[in-house]
């Protein structure tokens, strides 16, 4: 996956969703959001319809360019009936499905115009159900992506490098190579803490970030914080289930 | 250091997402036993010195003794300590838990200290450092007892003072 560059962040749960819909910039918003979930978008395509690759890279990028920049994609999402996620999915779908009928259109009349699709097709996916397990658990990856590069910068940034580096040798480092957690005296002498307890301390203060910038990241798709709450529960499910 | 991410499998995600999504599970059972193994095997002088007396005054100059800068949290609880310093400790312990961000105790651990504490004074000299009844005491000790992380002589402490309190309220 690509690393991005942080962004400035809101720092309320305005979400990006509804700033997309709301004016003309914000389609410059949706066109960042999709952007930086193009790594699950992709792996669906390739999973899911069994694109080669690059095929799947020029589709998407066709898709956000038409969905996002030309016709305004979130206008035409009804939010109470279902979730950001689910709705751009079925879109998508709905997408490749135009895509097929426009390259068996074109070799029979190729100056035939672009198919767009109805509204119809846009409120069957307002109501998609849930369950794409490839494209969540690509999903859920970005979403923490996004949090860990947030927190790496917010940790540069605030000159706070050793809560970046408390974070990563006690949580994210055991948990992806399956290392013992380096002890809280080592940390101590490798950041100058005056006692084991104050290591503890920053990486409870570490936590803490981390779970702020998890929520300001799924804030940017979802509605209140409620919202926020559920799709974080639900990603944790998704990535849970042994079959995801 | 920027972290890798492609080659994760979900439950690695899934476990890295539970870090932010469970606020009052931010420690292991592992990671709670090596603090308090940290802690009990500090110097007392470090955290001690300077511990605003919460409940009297009866604990002025313990920190003055010479030996005080030589003890360690678990001389105090499982050899001989006084009963000024166990109140000292009690006293430490309350604070710790309501500090700044940066500075305070995990909960758990600031508990386990106060009623190891509390229950030190109970075994060694009979008194009773704490103003909770007996029920309330009773409970906080069963709860402190009963985490797992606790070390053994910790454990058998924390049961000790739970029947010293027993011996205590029959007698009375």
């Amino acid at each position: 996956m690509a690393r991005m560059q942080p962004v400035d962040f809101p720092t309320t749960h305005w979400s990006l969703v509804d700033r997309a819909a709301a004016t003309r910039g914000g389609r410059d918003a949706l066109g960042e959001l999709l952007t930086r979930y193009a790594p699950a978008l992709r792996a669906y395509l390739v999973r899911s319809h069994r694109l080669q690759p690059d095929e799947a890279d020029d589709l998407l990028q066709e898709f956000i360019l038409q969905k996002a920049v030309r016709d305004n994609l979130m206008t035409h999402a009804d939010r109470r009936r279902g979730r950001f996620r689910t709705f751009l999915l079925t879109v998508l779908d709905n997408f490749y499905v135009s895509h097929l009928r426009r390259q068996h259109a074109q070799r029979r009349a190729p100056s035939r115009p672009l198919v767009s699709l109805s509204q119809t097709e846009y409120d069957a996916a307002s109501s998609a159900p849930e369950g794409r397990s490839s494209f969540d658990v690509e999903w859920g990856r970005a979403v923490i992506d996004r949090a860990l590069d947030l927190m790496e910068a917010e940790c540069a940034s605030s000159d706070r490098p050793d809560l970046w580096g408390v974070f990563v040798a006690r949580v994210v480092d055991p948990i992806l190579n399956g290392r013992e957690p380096i002890p809280y005296d080592q940390l101590v002498a490798e950041f100058g803490y005056p006692t084991p307890s104050t290591a503890s301390n920053a990486l409870v203060t570490s936590k803490r970030m981390f779970a702020r910038l998890l929520r300001c990241v799924v804030g940017e798709y979802a509605r209140d914080d409620e919202e926020i709450e559920e799709e974080i529960l639900l990603l944790r499910k998704i990535l849970s289930t042994p079959s995801a | 250091m920027s972290i890798n991410l492609i080659d994760a499998e979900p439950g690695q995600l899934a476990q890295i997402l539970d870090v932010g999504s469970k606020p009052s599970q931010m420690w292991t059972d592992s990671e709670l036993g090596l603090m308090l193994n940290h802690q009990l095997d500090a110097p007392l002088f470090m955290d001690l010195s300077g511990v605003p007396r919460m409940e009297g005054a009866s604990s002025a100059g313990a920190c003055d003794d010479p030996s005080f800068r030589t003890l360690r949290f678990a001389d105090v609880f499982f050899d001989q300590g006084s009963v000024e310093v166990l109140r000292l400790i009690k006293d430490y312990a309350k604070g710790s838990m309501i500090g700044k961000a940066d500075e305070a105790l995990p909960e758990s651990i600031g508990l386990m200290l106060y009623y190891l504490a509390i229950a030190a004074a109970l075994v060694q000299h009979g008194v009773k450092i704490t103003q909770l009844s007996d029920k309330e005491l009773a409970e906080g000790l069963t709860w402190a007892s009963d985490q797992s992380w606790a070390s053994k002589p910790a454990h058998a402490l924390l049961e000790n003072g739970r029947r010293s309190l027993d011996r205590e309220a029959r007698a009375r």
